[in-house]
């Protein structure tokens, strides 16, 4: 009874304090996501042109390009000028820890960059990993990736 | 003397506890309505969950409200039936018939959610009320339960239309002939495409998609670690489209829905948060809202992330 009274008053004093308590853990940025230093998008002057998720694998992707590939992407013939740059880079899924039913980038798995040469006008494929360092390629694999990125299709963005 | 003093002190100290409970006996009839309108559709769910949201969540979130005789004494009453009454009017278990299919999904996450993030119950509704406490036992159970209700389906030929349709509408035919402006003022900011996406998000919960992003201001905060709170002038924008989903898994952007802005003037928006909120949906870019009294809808879900000054996305550093 007595305890009852004591909290009743103190809830009182409460409410004028409107007081929440948070019992979440602050996470300020989503380091394991973060690109790697030698990859700067922000200087390239880097678009979104799409997004990307496999449910199957569990991955998450962005799609960026320089104003020449954004272009390229959104024409029918997909004609590669020179001075194209596009980059699909790739993260782990992970839940977020504010919203129980959506996943947000975990750690980042790879950085693909293709890109005209200024020589021969012909198209380079790079892989990075999460480290920034250069993945070997074979060659295969590679026509099938620029295959892959020139067809994805963009995202409406008004 | 002092027997005198002794007396006119007692006598002071008497009259005063009598007029105090004069004042508090006669303050009980200050009382607000709390009506007790008919429960028209009680929520379907499973035994468990029922038993959850019975014993925590109903009492203010429902047409069964069970005052405890400490609830009835004003002025805790007040503050209770303020509670219960905001409590109706922002969900109602008792009238679930009254929202869209849609509506319910999205209300029930967010109830979740918010109790997951501690910000339901309210503290000082639980300090008092033990019973409204959920503890990690009840959360999970209701985690386990909104798991089971999220829709994993291969999107359907309306869908893929609907998007196909939009796209090249978004091609050959959407310019805005003028910027379209929210009911507080904020207009919309055509350049949010041109900024660094912050994050990118699955919510999966709704079958939406999402990047924000962020102008200069907010990218090199996010950079340099001063975002605790993001600086006056950050500007952050949440591009959000349906998923389009095919058999082995592969989702992409479907129909774009909406562009969400915030926008950071610690004065000029410091009756929520310090943002500017601003919702602008489909290719027409229209306005969300009938009134200024719109962004309380939008502060009130950030609410639970007031210590990360209101933003739920976790910058990635570009």
């Amino acid at each position: 009874m007595k305890r009852k009274i004591y909290m009743i008053i103190a809830a009182y004093a409460l409410l004028s304090a409107n007081c929440t308590e948070s019992t979440i853990i602050d996470e300020k940025i989503n380091v394991k996501a973060s690109l790697p230093q030698n990859i700067n998008f922000t200087k390239q002057g880097f678009k979104v042109i799409s997004l990307l998720i496999n449910k199957k694998v569990c991955t998450m992707a962005t799609l960026y390009g320089n104003d020449i590939a954004v272009k390229a992407a959104l024409s029918e013939n997909k004609i590669l000028r020179s001075g194209f740059q596009m980059a699909l880079v790739t993260w782990q899924q992970r839940p977020s820890p504010y919203w129980f039913g959506d996943n947000i980038p975990d750690r980042l798995q790879s950085v693909e960059l293709i890109k005209t040469d200024p020589v021969t006008d012909k198209l380079i494929y790079e892989k990075y990993g999460s480290t920034g360092a250069k993945i070997a390629t074979d060659n295969r694999n590679v026509k099938e990736r620029i295959s892959y990125m020139l067809n994805i299709k963009p995202s409406v963005l008004p | 003397m002092s027997i005198f003093t002794n007396l006119f002190s007692r006598q002071a100290m008497v009259s005063t506890i009598l007029i105090l409970l004069i004042l508090l006996i006669s303050i009980q009839f200050l009382r607000p309505e709390l009506a007790k309108p008919p429960v028209t559709s009680d929520i379907p769910v499973p035994a468990n969950v029922k038993a959850i949201l019975k014993r925590a969540c109903y009492d203010c979130h429902s047409n069964e409200t069970k005052l405890g005789w400490g609830d009835q004494i004003v002025p805790i009453y007040w503050q209770v039936a303020r509670h219960v009454n905001q409590g109706r009017a922002h969900l109602n278990f008792s009238e679930w018939d009254k929202y869209t299919p849609a509506e319910r999904k999205q209300k029930l996450w967010e109830a979740i959610n918010h109790a997951s993030l501690g910000a339901m119950p309210k503290a000082d509704y639980a300090f008092v009320h033990q019973s409204a406490r959920l503890s990690a036992t009840d959360i999970s159970a209701l985690k386990k339960y909104l798991a089971g209700i999220v829709d994993y389906k291969v999107s359907d030929t309306v869908k893929l239309n609907a998007a196909a349709r939009q796209y090249e509408e978004w091609l050959h035919n959407s310019r805005l002939s003028q910027i379209p402006v929210s009911p507080n003022g904020i207009p919309y900011d055509p350049d949010y495409k041109n900024w660094q996406p912050l994050s990118i998000s699955d919510r999966f919960e709704n079958g939406t998609m999402r990047v924000i992003f962020g102008n200069n201001i907010a990218v090199e905060a996010a950079k340099t670690n001063q975002i605790r709170p993001w600086p006056d002038g950050a500007r952050i924008a949440k591009a959000l489209w349906t998923q389009v989903r095919d058999s082995s898994g592969n989702v992409r952007t479907g129909t774009f829905v909406q562009l969400d802005l915030m926008i950071k003037n610690s004065q000029k928006y410091a009756s929520t948060g310090g943002w500017g909120f601003a919702r602008f949906k489909t290719l027409k870019m229209i306005p969300y809202g009938t009134s200024s009294m719109f962004a309380s809808e939008c502060i009130n879900c950030h609410r639970p992330m007031k210590n990360e000054d209101y933003v739920f996305t976790i910058p990635v550093k570009q």
